[in-house]
């Protein structure tokens, strides 16, 4: 009896200080900033360049990476930037659903030629309060890496990325210089902005649907 | 070659005048402005008249020689032309090192001019990459930058593309002083720095093809991207945060850089600061 009862304690204790240890493990293991960036490369990288994809498929999962790991209304409410404030609720949502598509179009297109490559993460650094992880993609063909910066931010629990950088080009930047001309140059402000991403959108949908 | 200067010049000179004639009128609104401002781009409409020109010129004679260059010419083959090309532009490299005072990148370009023309066979082997001197590029227009020299507003350079008052003065300083363009000049030549030119240009525009097709299918205002992309490519390469191996300055035309990773990439411009909030 006191043998099973010994027995039934040590089983607990070994089940308490598992069940401790696995806490601990998962605290451990909450990704840091470049082990997200890491992550998140060997996805782009692996994942979205396979060649056996169709190319529709491609853009849709494009735009699944890209709203698991980018803080979308943060990258959309820096691309409007000055007009952000006066855009409406509506049009401020329709710009982030169209910016989605065709950045997905966008990347779908040049992540389909790579093919070998890897991502390797070098560091990382604050700037402010951001925090800057680099990277680089090295090449197969002898061509000199690429370097990759990604500006990451935690949401909650989880990392988002908020700006990246291809080889000192950013893209929200480009972008948002972009649309700004755009509204400039449109009659119609904003919404002069969003008709010209919607037939935009609806052309590179035509061509690759991802809904 | 002092006769083409000369046509150049004057050339220049009525590209000033139909910019006076092209100038924007600055908006009202503040926040247009304000944009306006910040791009500086006075003589946008003119620069879009450039634009537009240097891409049909693209179009129907650049990007077909580039796609055919890709196409027929073996990838062996190809990494020889631009090995030769990059090795040829050595000493212009090794003087805009100098005028930075960047003594140490000076020296990795010396020791690989000397092994790749010597060992390397005039260039055609990169052997000292595979020796651990890693290739970099410099221009003219960089050194002045980094003696204080301002960009100035954006300008469109007919055929080659984005540039700025500083990056076009850059580029006809390396023109005029090149020894390979010299030598060819004062031996009646020409055709050989025509050639080497156009090969330069055919061999940066094939290193983009997708790249450039990719941003333009995606883009809305492409000249808009274009100029923003130029800028921020060339703040980046000013840093000299990275060594670049590549492409004198802008590529030929549309002269895009990647704005994302791309497997047969190439480098172009640089400026702008960062998207960090």
């Amino acid at each position: 009896m006191t043998a099973i009862a010994r027995s039934l304690r040590a089983g607990a204790v070994a089940l308490v200080a598992c069940f401790t240890l696995t806490m601990a493990a998962t605290a451990q293991t909450a990704p840091s900033a470049k082990e997200f960036v890491q992550k998140v490369g060997n996805e782009a990288i692996h994942n979205l360049t396979d060649k056996s994809m169709s190319d529709s498929e491609r853009v849709k999962q494009m735009r699944t990476f890209l709203r698991d790991n980018f803080d979308e209304p943060a990258v959309s409410k820096f691309v409007l930037g000055t007009y952000w404030n006066r855009a409406t609720e509506a049009q401020r949502a329709e710009f982030e659903k169209l910016y989605e598509i065709v950045v997905a179009h966008n990347y779908a297109g040049l992540f389909k030629k790579y093919s070998g490559q890897t991502f390797q993460v070098l560091g990382q650094r604050t700037d402010g309060d951001a925090t800057i992880v680099n990277a680089q993609i090295d090449q197969t063909n002898g061509a000199p890496p690429i370097p990759v910066e990604l500006q990451v931010q935690k949401d909650g629990s989880v990392w988002r990325a908020v700006d990246i950088k291809v080889d000192g080009v950013s893209m929200p930047q480009t972008h948002r210089k972009e649309y700004s001309s755009v509204i400039n140059r449109s009659r119609n402000g904003v919404e002069g902005l969003l008709q010209a991403m919607r037939s935009k959108a609806k052309q590179l949908e035509a061509e690759n649907p991802s809904e | 070659m002092d006769q083409l200067c000369r046509r150049l010049l004057s050339l220049g000179a009525f590209a000033a005048l139909l910019a006076l004639g092209a100038c924007a009128t600055p908006p009202q609104d503040p926040e247009a402005r304000a944009d306006f401002e910040a791009d500086n781009d006075p003589i946008e409409p003119f620069n879009r008249a450039v634009f537009d020109f240097n891409l049909v010129v693209d179009g129907a004679i650049i990007k077909p020689a580039a796609v055919a260059y890709r196409d027929v010419v073996p990838q062996p083959a190809r990494d020889s032309v631009h090995n030769a090309l990059e090795n040829l532009r050595s000493p212009i490299v090794f003087a805009n090192d100098v005028l930075q005072g960047e003594t140490q990148r000076a020296a990795v370009t010396a020791w690989r001019f000397l092994i790749n023309s010597t060992v390397g066979i005039l260039g055609i082997f990169d052997v000292a990459k595979e020796a651990g001197y890693q290739p970099h590029s410099e221009d003219f227009g960089q050194t002045f930058a980094t003696w204080g020299i301002g960009e100035g507003p954006y300008l469109v350079l007919p055929i080659l593309g984005p540039s700025n008052p500083r990056d076009a003065a850059g580029l006809a300083t390396e023109w005029y002083l090149d020894p390979f363009n010299r030598w060819m000049d004062n031996t009646d030549r020409d055709w050989a720095i025509w050639t080497r030119a156009g090969l330069t240009g055919i061999d940066a525009r094939s290193r983009n093809i997708e790249t450039i097709d990719e941003l333009q299918k995606t883009s809305i205002d492409f000249y808009a991207a274009v100029r923003s992309l130029y800028r921020q490519r060339r703040a980046e390469e000013i840093r000299n945060s990275r060594p670049t191996s590549e492409s004198p300055g802008p590529t030929p035309l549309s002269g895009a850089p990647e704005a994302l990773p791309s497997p047969d990439r190439q480098e172009a411009a640089t400026a702008e600061s960062s998207a960090g909030r």
